[in-house]
C-alpha cells in the first residue's frame, strides 16, 4: 500500500501495523480534545481557553500519546531476548543518556556562554534531568521489549 | 490464529532469527505469529511458507479433529 506516510513507518509488517493504530488512537483523541475546546470556547465565553495554549496541548497530547504508546508496546529492540543482550544494551542506554548531557552542555556553552555560576548549575540541572528523562525513556523501552521477546523464544 | 509455523521451524533446525532474517522480517514478529498472537499478511504467511518448504495448508491451516 502507497501513502505520503510510508517513509515514517517501519518496515517489518508488525511494527508498521502498530505504529497505524499508535498514530489513529493519538488522531482521534487529538479530533476529542479540539472538538472540546471547540465547544468550550463556543458556548461557554467564561471558560475562554486561550488559542496559542489549546495548540501548545493539543501537539503535545498528540506526540505524548503515540511515543509512550510506542514505549510501552516493547518493540522498540526487537532482538534483546536474553540476559546478556540485555544488560549489554542497558550499558549502551547508560552511555547515551551520558553522551547526551556532556553534548547539551558542550554546545550550550559554546554558543551561550553561562554568565555566572548559577547560570552554569542551571544548565547542567536542565542537561541532567533531560538526560535522566532520556535513560527513563530507553530503560522502560528496553525492559518491555526484553519481557516481550523473552516469552516468545 | 493457530499455526504449524514453530513446529516445522523446529524440523528444520532454523532459529527464529535466521526465519526472520530470511523473510524481511524482525525475530519478535517471528515469535508473535508462532504463538498465535499476530496475524500475518498473506504476503508474509507466502514467504514464511517456502523458506520452510511448505504449503500455506501445511502452515496455516486448522483441521478440527
Amino acid at each position: 500500500m502507497n501513502s505520503w506516510l510510508s517513509f515514517l513507518l517501519p518496515d517489518d509488517e508488525y511494527r508498521e501495523k502498530k505504529t497505524l493504530y499508535f498514530l489513529s488512537e493519538g488522531s482521534i483523541i487529538l479530533l476529542l480534545f479540539l472538538s472540546g475546546v471547540f465547544i468550550i470556547n463556543r458556548y461557554i465565553p467564561r471558560l475562554q481557553i486561550d488559542l496559542e495554549f489549546s495548540i501548545f496541548i493539543a501537539i503535545w497530547i498528540f506526540i505524548g500519546y503515540v511515543f509512550l504508546r510506542y514505549i510501552i508496546s516493547g518493540m522498540e529492540y526487537t532482538d534483546i531476548s536474553t540476559d546478556g543482550t540485555y544488560k549489554s544494551k542497558l550499558k549502551v542506554i547508560i552511555i547515551k543518556s551520558c553522551g547526551f548531557v556532556m553534548i547539551f552542555n558542550l554546545v550550550y556553552s559554546v554558543f551561550i556562554l553561562p554568565n555566572s555560576i548559577s547560570e552554569w548549575f542551571e544548565i547542567i540541572a536542565v542537561s541532567i534531568i533531560g538526560g535522566l528523562i532520556l535513560f527513563l525513556l530507553d530503560y522502560i523501552s528496553l525492559k518491555k521489549s526484553y519481557k516481550k521477546n523473552k516469552v516468545l523464544l | 490464529m493457530k499455526n504449524n509455523v514453530k513446529i516445522t521451524r523446529l524440523k528444520t533446525s532454523m532459529t527464529q532469527e535466521k526465519l526472520a532474517r530470511k523473510v524481511g522480517v524482525t525475530r519478535q514478529t517471528i515469535g508473535l505469529i508462532e504463538k498465535g498472537e499476530y496475524n500475518p499478511s498473506l504476503q508474509l504467511c507466502v514467504a514464511i511458507a517456502k523458506e520452510l518448504n511448505k504449503t500455506l495448508d501445511d502452515l496455516f491451516w486448522e483441521v478440527e479433529v
